[in-house]
Parts: C-alpha cells; sequence; structure tokens
C-alpha cells in the first residue's frame, strides 16, 4: 500500500513537472480569423483621471485590424475617475444612462479599467479585466452558433436643424423566446481633450483623443421592448434627437443592440454613422 | 442622551433619525443576547462546532468627507462556520451573506450562499481533503491560499488535496483545484510540495544540536488561450525550494521561486499590454537570534515579476496564488497606518532589522518593573533594470536594489511601567512613502515624508475597572497635512468596553478639508458572544493593486458587530 502510494504521489509530481509551456520567440501570431455576420459590443468603463485606462483603450483599437467592423467599442465614462472636480479635468463626460449601468453591474466599484464584452457572464462576472477582453471578444466573434438576428440602421440627419432621424430594423434568422430589448445610443468619436495616462510623461495628457465616447440614448439606459422575435419577423423601430451643438455632429454614430432582458446578454449589436 | 451630545461635541450633526436608529440597534442587540441565552444543549454523534459573525452598518450621507448615499441605507456583511467532527473524520462548511456588501467591497459579493464546504479524513499515514481548502507552501513566495475576510479577500482552493506523511520527518501533500472568485470559481491549479526534516528522518542525526528542513514546492496552473494576436503559455509553473537551520537561539529560513513565463494584466507594460514573458524570480531570507529579553530578526527580500495568479486576466484582489506580504512593520496605532507599504509583485528588494530588548527590573535602566526598548527599520527599493525592446520586457540583476525607494520606516517604541497600575508606551515612527508607486498613481504624486509621534499610557483603576488613552501627532508636509487623534477607552472587564476617539486633519492646506473624523463604540462580552455598537466617520481611501483602483467612499454612520462561537 505504501509502495503505491509512494509511488503515486512521485509520478503526481513528474506529471506537475510537466505542465509547464515554454513560449519562444516570436510571441505574436499572425492571425486570420474568419468572422461572421455576429458583432460584438466592448462597453470599456473608464474616466479621464483613470491613468491605467488609455493602455486598456489602446489594446481594444489593437484589435481593430482583425476584427474590423465586427467590433463595435464603446467607452463609458463613470463613477470617482469621470468626476470633475480637479483641474484640468473639467470636461463632464458623463452620461445618466452610463452612470446607471455602472451602478447597477457594480464596474467602477470593482475599479477602473474594467468593462464588459457582450454582457456576458464570464465566471459568474459581468465585469471582465482590461487584459481579458481579446480572448472574450474572439470568443463571441468565432462562436459557430448560428447568428439569430441582422440589425440595420439607417440615419437620416439634417445638419442644419441637427436634427436626427434613426429607424432600426432587426431581421430574426431564428426564433428567441423570452424578453427582448432594443437599445438605440450615440456616440461621438475623437473628443480631444484632458486624459491621465501612466504610461506617458508627464501623466497629464491635454490632447488626448477620447475615442467612441458614449454620449446619450435614444430610448433610455435600458431601451423597448422588442415583441416580434420569431423566425423570419422583422421588426423596426424609429427614433428622433436633436444633437446638442456641444456635440462634433461629423463624428457622431448610432450604436444599435438587442439584449436578453434575463440574462442581460447581447445578442447582435450594429453601429452606423449619421452621415 | 448622553450619547447624543457626546457626538455633538465633536460635530454639528445633521442627522434625521440617529436616536430612533440607535434606539433600534440597541433594541435588536438586547434581542439577539437574549436569543444567545437560550442555546440548547444538543446530543449528537458527532461534535459540532461554530462561529458566527455579521457587521451591520447604517449610512449617512456627509457631502463633507464625501460619503455618498446609500440607496439601500443598511447594508450587511455577515458569515458563519460550522465544523462536524467525529474521530479522523471533519466536514465543514461556511454560509456567506452580503446583503448588500458593505462599503469598500466588491459588489460581486452581492448574495447568499454556501461558499465553503469540505469533508476530510485521515487513515493512518494519509489524509485526505474533498472541497475546498485552504494551504501553503513554504512561505508562500508560490502558493498560499487563505482568506482575509475583513478585505474581501478569499482565494480557497475547491478540489482534492492529500497529505502524506510515509516516515518520521517526511511530509508529502498534491492538489488539484480551483479557486474561488466571488460566488464562483476559476483557473485550474496543480501543486504538490515536500518536506524532510533531516533530524527526524535520519537516525544519525537525531542527537545533532543542528536542526534542519528542507523543502520544495512546485505549483503549475492552466489556461486556455484564446488570445488573437500573442501565443500564450497555457501551463504556467512555478517551483520554490527552501531551507530552514535552527541551532540553538539561532534561526534562519531562507526561500528561494522561479516562475517560467506569465503575461498578464499585472505585468503588463505601454508596450506588451498583454504582459511580459520574462520570467519571475523572488527570494527571502530571515534570520532570527533570540534568548531571554532580546530578539532580533533580520530578513531581506527580492521580488522580480512574480505577481503569481490562477487566471492571468486577474486584478484587484482575485485569484492570487503567490503571496508576497511586505515586509515592514505591522502597525496599529490608527495614524501609523495612513502609509501603509504594499508589496511591489513586479519589482522590489526590501529589507528589515526588528530588535527588542527587555532591560530587567532591579537594573540600572529597568527601575523596578523593567523596561522595554524596540528598534525596527524597513527599507523597499525598486530593482535596477534595464528595459528590452522585446517581449520580455526588462533585464534585471538578481537581488540588487534599484535607485528608486518606494518605502522606508524607522519606528522606537519604549514602554515603562512606572508601577503597578500604570504603564506607559512611547513609539516614534518615521515613514517615507512614495504615493505615486505604492498607490500606482502616477507621477503627479511624489515622496511623503511623515513622523509620527505616539504616546499610550494604560492604567488600572481597580481589579476590573481599567482605561487607556493615546495621543498621536503625525506631521507631513506633503499629502493632507497634519493629523492629530485622541482615544479614550474605558474598559470593565470582563464584560464592558467603551471607547471614542477622534481624528483631525488640522494642518490640511484647504480650510475646508480641516475635518474631525470622530468614532464612538461600545461593546459587551459575554462568554463567546461578543456584540459591538458604534458611530463614527470613516476617511476615504483608494485602492489600487494590479493597475486597476477603485475607491473606497468615506462614510459616517452606525455600525453593529455581533460575534459568536460554540
Amino acid at each position: 500500500m505504501k509502495t503505491i502510494l509512494k509511488s503515486a504521489l512521485l509520478i503526481f509530481s513528474v506529471i506537475i513537472w510537466q505542465a509547464c509551456d515554454k513560449v519562444s520567440p516570436p510571441y505574436k501570431e499572425t492571425v486570420v480569423i474568419e468572422t461572421g455576420t455576429r458583432k460584438v459590443l466592448v462597453e470599456d468603463y473608464t474616466g479621464h483621471k483613470c491613468g491605467n485606462c488609455p493602455r486598456a483603450s489602446k489594446s481594444l483599437y489593437d484589435l481593430k485590424p482583425i476584427y474590423g467592423e465586427n467590433l463595435i467599442i464603446m467607452a463609458i465614462h463613470a463613477g470617482f475617475f469621470a468626476q470633475t472636480n480637479v483641474p484640468p479635468f473639467l470636461y463632464d463626460f458623463k452620461t445618466p444612462e452610463g452612470t446607471q449601468l455602472d451602478t447597477d453591474f457594480g464596474i467602477s466599484n470593482a475599479g477602473n479599467p474594467n468593462g464588459m464584452i457582450n454582457r456576458r457572464l464570464v465566471n459568474s462576472s459581468y465585469i471582465i479585466p482590461s487584459t481579458a477582453w481579446a480572448s472574450e471578444i474572439n470568443t463571441v466573434l468565432t462562436d459557430p452558433s448560428p447568428v439569430p438576428l441582422k440589425i440595420s440602421i439607417s440615419n437620416d440627419y439634417n445638419s442644419t436643424s441637427r436634427e436626427l432621424q434613426t429607424d432600426v430594423e432587426m431581421e430574426f434568422f431564428t426564433t428567441l423566446s423570452g424578453d427582448y430589448k432594443l437599445c438605440v445610443f450615440m456616440v461621438e468619436d475623437s473628443i480631444v481633450n484632458w486624459q491621465k495616462d501612466y504610461d506617458v510623461t508627464p501623466n497629464d495628457v491635454p490632447d488626448y483623443i477620447h475615442r467612441e465616447v458614449l454620449r446619450g440614448s435614444m430610448n433610455g439606459t435600458y431601451g423597448n421592448t422588442i415583441s416580434e422575435t420569431t423566425e423570419g419577423a422583422v421588426s423596426s423601430k424609429n427614433y428622433s434627437y436633436s444633437l446638442p451643438v456641444e456635440w462634433n455632429d461629423t463624428q457622431v454614430s448610432i450604436i444599435a443592440f438587442l439584449y436578453d432582458v434575463a440574462t442581460k446578454e447581447i445578442l447582435q449589436v450594429e453601429q452606423a454613422h449619421i452621415e | 442622551m448622553e450619547f447624543l451630545s457626546y457626538l455633538n461635541y465633536f460635530h454639528r450633526l445633521t442627522i434625521q433619525r440617529p436616536v430612533n436608529l440607535f434606539k433600534k440597534l440597541v433594541l435588536s442587540g438586547v434581542a439577539l443576547l437574549g436569543f444567545s441565552y437560550s442555546q440548547a444543549q444538543i446530543n449528537l454523534p458527532f461534535e459540532v462546532h461554530g462561529n458566527f459573525q455579521v457587521d451591520v452598518q447604517y449610512y449617512l450621507e456627509d457631502s463633507s468627507i464625501g460619503a455618498p448615499p446609500v440607496p439601500e441605507e443598511v447594508l450587511t456583511n455577515g458569515f458563519g462556520n460550522l465544523t462536524f467532527s467525529r474521530g479522523n473524520f471533519n466536514a465543514g462548511l461556511r454560509y456567506e451573506s452580503y446583503l448588500n456588501p458593505l462599503l469598500g467591497f466588491d459588489t460581486r459579493y452581492k448574495g447568499n450562499g454556501i461558499t465553503y464546504r469540505y469533508a476530510d479524513y485521515t487513515v493512518g499515514d494519509l489524509n485526505i481533503t474533498l472541497g475546498n481548502f485552504y494551504e501553503q507552501f513554504g512561505s508562500g513566495l508560490i502558493f498560499r491560499s487563505y482568506e482575509e475576510r475583513g478585505l474581501g479577500l478569499d482565494n480557497a482552493m475547491d478540489g482534492i488535496r492529500l497529505k502524506y506523511n510515509p516516515v518520521a520527518g517526511v511530509y508529502l501533500k498534491g492538489f488539484i483545484a480551483t479557486q474561488r472568485y466571488y460566488f464562483d470559481e476559476a483557473g485550474l491549479v496543480r501543486g504538490a510540495d515536500g518536506e524532510i526534516a533531516l533530524s527526524e528522518a535520519f537516525e544519525g542525526l537525531k542527537s545533532s544540536k543542528t536542526l534542519i528542513t528542507l523543502g520544495t514546492a512546485v505549483v503549475s496552473k492552466f489556461q486556455s488561450d484564446d488570445d488573437p494576436i500573442y501565443k500564450l503559455p497555457e501551463n504556467v509553473l512555478a517551483f520554490a525550494p527552501r531551507i530552514r537551520i535552527n541551532r540553538g537561539n539561532f534561526g534562519l529560513y531562507s526561500e528561494y521561486a522561479y516562475k517560467y513565463n506569465d503575461p498578464s494584466a499585472i505585468n503588463a507594460t505601454a508596450e506588451n499590454p498583454g504582459g511580459i514573458y520574462k520570467p519571475g524570480q523572488g527570494m527571502y531570507i530571515n534570520t532570527t537570534y533570540s534568548r531571554k529579553g532580546l530578539g532580533v530578526s533580520l530578513s531581506g527580500k527580492f521580488i522580480d515579476n512574480m505577481s503569481y495568479r490562477s487566471d492571468r486576466a486577474a486584478v484587484s484582489n482575485d485569484l492570487h496564488l503567490s503571496y508576497l506580504p511586505a515586509l515592514t512593520k505591522q502597525q496599529t496605532y490608527r495614524l501609523a497606518t495612513l502609509y501603509p507599504y504594499a508589496s511591489q509583485p513586479n519589482g522590489e528588494v526590501g529589507y528589515q532589522a526588528d530588535i527588542f530588548y527587555n532591560f530587567k527590573p532591579g537594573s540600572k535602566l529597568g527601575g523596578k518593573y523593567g523596561t522595554y526598548i524596540a528598534l525596527n527599520y524597513s527599507r523597499a527599493n525598486g530593482l535596477d533594470t534595464t528595459r528590452t525592446n522585446d517581449e520580455l520586457g526588462y533585464e534585471s540583476k538578481f537581488f540588487k536594489m534599484g535607485p528608486d525607494k518606494y518605502f522606508e520606516e524607522v519606528n522606537v517604541e519604549f514602554q515603562k511601567k512606572v508601577n503597578k497600575d500604570l504603564k506607559f508606551l512611547v513609539t516614534y515612527i518615521y515613514t517615507l512613502y512614495d504615493e505615486g508607486v505604492i498607490k500606482a498613481l502616477g507621477d503627479k504624486y511624489g515622496k511623503i515624508y511623515a513622523n509620527i509621534g505616539i504616546l499610550e499610557m494604560q492604567y488600572k483603576i481597580s481589579k476590573t475597572h481599567s482605561m487607556r488613552a493615546e495621543v498621536q501627532h503625525l506631521y507631513t508636509e506633503q499629502d493632507k497635512g497634519n493629523w492629530a487623534m485622541l482615544l479614550l477607552e474605558y474598559t470593565i472587564s470582563p464584560h464592558w468596553f467603551v471607547a471614542a476617539f477622534d481624528e483631525y486633519n488640522y494642518g490640511n492646506e484647504i480650510k475646508e478639508n480641516r475635518l474631525h473624523y470622530p468614532n464612538i463604540s461600545m461593546g459587551y462580552t459575554k462568554g463567546a458572544n461578543r456584540i459591538t455598537m458604534g458611530y463614527g466617520k470613516q476617511r476615504e481611501g483608494l485602492l489600487c493593486v494590479g493597475g486597476v483602483c477603485r475607491q473606497v467612499p468615506a462614510s459616517n454612520g452606525f455600525s453593529l458587530s455581533v460575534t459568536s462561537s460554540f
């Protein structure tokens, strides 16, 4: 009995010793990924006073060459690091919708940077640390299961009156049972303003380019219910909004997504510029 | 009402319902006490033990100190452990409840559940654990599973563990398990550890005065590589040999650790946002000498890229495998905890010297009741590194201090008993604290130099009544400037205590921020039951671990804590 146990432990130790992968250069792979019609929404929770956040954001845009338009990014300024109480960080990037989401999902409570990938649960947590974003994006975009729907956005924008009409059409390829809601958010790209960035010296950067910042919603934080979700159904919704003069309308786009109310998971997302 | 006027003495409260709430807290406290009296004697075929704790906090919005409104108003953390044992068999479980988690805790703890359950039995030389367990190999450089409830840290393992003691002096351990992640689990970890006490294992060494113990730990974690760009190591191995030598009053302990390539969130850099591929190294050495009235301890630590977690993307306090505590004095006085050092897992070299001496009663310096003196010096610097323009990140030299001083502290402590009822404790602390590095706040935050003086007095009024007072002062020209603190504590043993203290940031450069942080608490202990309640204001803090920062908000409110065990 003792000999058996002794040898068992010895074998176990040897097995563990084998459990080591030494990666040799090159450390990067040249990847060609077959992406389908499924798109993914990354919600990057950030703040202009969060010095670790620019690195996280940069890592997302480094993935753009691989995934192209299948990767949709939305930066949400919320929580402690988005406060506007310390000069020079006085420009308010916050939105009521972003703050609501941040509170409900407990993101800035867990720290910044952090984010959500299609609001999928990973280890029972919606909050995905920034270094895991690439893996989770890849998991979603290489998912071989059928894509349940396609979202099409058509915008009609009058730059004189700054009135925007947005039509969102959803075409269902499979029958979805349960409750589903559509959210239509507005983001503005390339806002130049102050940002703390620990990767550069000095840390306070006056002309940082804030990419795809959530500016507001056309239908609230949690959107409208879509009742027709059977195979072959086509649902459409119309929204209108007058853009504040403060927004640079040449950089504004619409992000529309459908999510499962029970699991909160986003099933499909689309982005379209207003002009 | 005296209680409230006491509160008002400290500051002008604008609370709407303090009286009612206080009444409620007292009443519920009394109700709970009554409950414990009715504990029944249970006759079972096995032994049952348990312990329980609940912390309830009622929050008030207070914009003066930046305490946010709490929509739930009342938040609670609680847990209870139960263990069942009979002979060589043990089983147990822990139930945890966070409804909702107290401010400062991760909201992913929200909810209830059984977070820890295990069965454990010993047959002959073999011990088997099924389910959850805590474990530590050596000093923990590559593996320590433990909990620190108050910090919301719990990296309990869940799996199978074997402990085997084949012959005298030889101890073997092995496990395969996942790790706790809030109310879920993550990671896949395999570990083995062997230890041999030479004087126990070898007949010829049994009479040797030098006792030598050798050990080695090996740990490997698995995580699949789903990254679209980087080739990531899916299995990351670390090993750590160690030695302990004891002879007479001398002791020596040393452990070395090596970790293979492990790019992670913690060692990520601007150039390598997915982490660097450089292997990690660590070393810890401690020597001690002790005899009656004298203790000397010298320690050194070298950490180079040694953060080791069961998930490479883990941040904050999540999923730690390696345990890298700060090599500094553990401060207990409140103002001395304002600038605590935190180990830098990516690289540091630290030293600590700790000496205490007791002048005997009757000697010149000892006086009638003896005199105690303790000195502690600690220091931590960054590594001496050269950046390389590749995925390895940098080159470093073994155990070589770099030019950046992260932390330095001098502690001088003096204790003197004046007569059989009165004792004085005097402490002086000098601290150098690099806030930009330690809190990962960047270049705008520089070094803080603080001088702290503390006088404590303990006075025994009668056999059961005693009093304790502390006067603390912190002097600094940086950060928030000077602080003063006064504490008074009155104990009627064995049941009651009441304490009040106030921290006053009188030296703040900004006039409106020269605030008081008063606290008052009282407690009742009877047997294994203890109830504490209090009111107080807490300072806000910023907690940064591994490149992710979160704010622990200031708070103002009432607290109730009940602990019990059987």
